[in-house]
């Protein structure tokens, strides 16, 4: 693979050995503080927090569904930065990242539909509205299905972070699609209640137990994505090995 | 947990804990047999370091 045309970059942490060095430590710990952070986020959101006057008890499931749909476009945000990674400096490690994202993110874009749909019922009266941030929502989870089922239709690595790079960029248009959905149209959705320029307007009995939880969902997807990327490694590895053992036997 | 909508609430968290189970049960999984297929071709290429 030509080099000639990247930016050098640093040889620290993203090294892939040194990576794995330093993943292999941080993982654990991770998980611990992913599971106490749960714990604290969970007695908050299902005891400790009120009802809503309106809402009842669903008000509930926003402590799910809020921060799934938030790592939902943090996972297309990671793929982008790595995007960027792997066209500009062409580092391995880059497509790792997105490529182990990839899932993460389809999995929390899933949750953050099926929660939200559960929500809907009770409080719209429909399972399902084709509402401007449902549907945008709905094409990111077929953004993430098509990238990975890009991954696999490629079988050679280099050419794969490249093509499924070029994707990502385009793709993430439908970030702030989503992101703005609610202001630019009418929809039933309601707007942004926590990043807002004039700041959270959700009492703080119910933003602390959502924060906490927004914490730990960030901290179980950066534990899975470290493992996943772990993953991707030892997987790239053992194609190597498997290719030099072939031109060896050849 | 109870009320009228109690099976909505208790719904929403099975479907959101149950993604995470399925979640972290691939990650493991996939890891396991990551580190199977290298091990076998690092048999095979006699650079077993083990």
């Amino acid at each position: 693979m030509s080099t000639t045309s990247s930016a050098p970059v640093p040889a620290s942490i993203v090294n892939p050995g040194r990576f794995g060095r330093i993943a292999d430590k941080a993982i654990p710990w991770l998980a611990g503080a992913t599971v106490v952070a749960f714990a604290v986020g969970l007695y908050y959101a299902l005891w400790a927090s009120p009802e809503d006057y309106q809402q009842g008890a669903t008000v509930r499931i926003m402590y799910v569904h809020v921060p799934s749909a938030w790592l939902a476009m943090f996972g297309y945000m990671v793929m982008t930065f790595a995007a960027i990674g792997t066209l500009v400096w062409r580092h391995p490690l880059a497509d790792v990242s997105a490529k182990a994202a990839a899932p993460l993110g389809a999995a929390f874009t899933f949750m953050a539909l099926a929660t939200g749909s559960v929500w809907g019922k009770p409080m719209w009266g429909a399972w399902w509205v084709w509402d401007a941030r449902l549907t945008s929502m709905l094409i990111l989870f077929f953004m993430y299905l098509g990238l990975i089922a890009l991954w696999r239709a490629i079988d050679e690595p280099s050419r794969a972070a490249r093509v499924t790079a070029i994707v990502i960029l385009v793709g993430v248009i439908n970030i702030p699609i989503i992101k703005f959905s609610v202001d630019w149209w009418n929809t039933l959705h309601q707007p942004a209640s926590v990043f807002r320029f004039d700041g959270p307007t959700i009492h703080a009995s119910m933003l602390t137990p959502l924060l906490i939880m927004a914490v730990a969902f960030m901290l179980l997807f950066t534990t899975l994505h470290l493992t996943a990327m772990r993953t991707e490694l030892m997987r790239r590895r053992a194609r190597a090995l498997r290719l030099r053992t072939a031109r060896g036997s050849a | 947990m109870s009320g009228q909508y109690a099976a909505f609430v208790i719904s929403a968290y099975a479907i959101g804990f149950g993604t995470i189970a399925g979640l972290i049960a691939w990650v493991v999984l996939d890891r396991r047999s990551a580190r199977a297929a290298l091990r076998r071709a690092e048999r095979a290429s006699g650079t077993d370091r083990r």
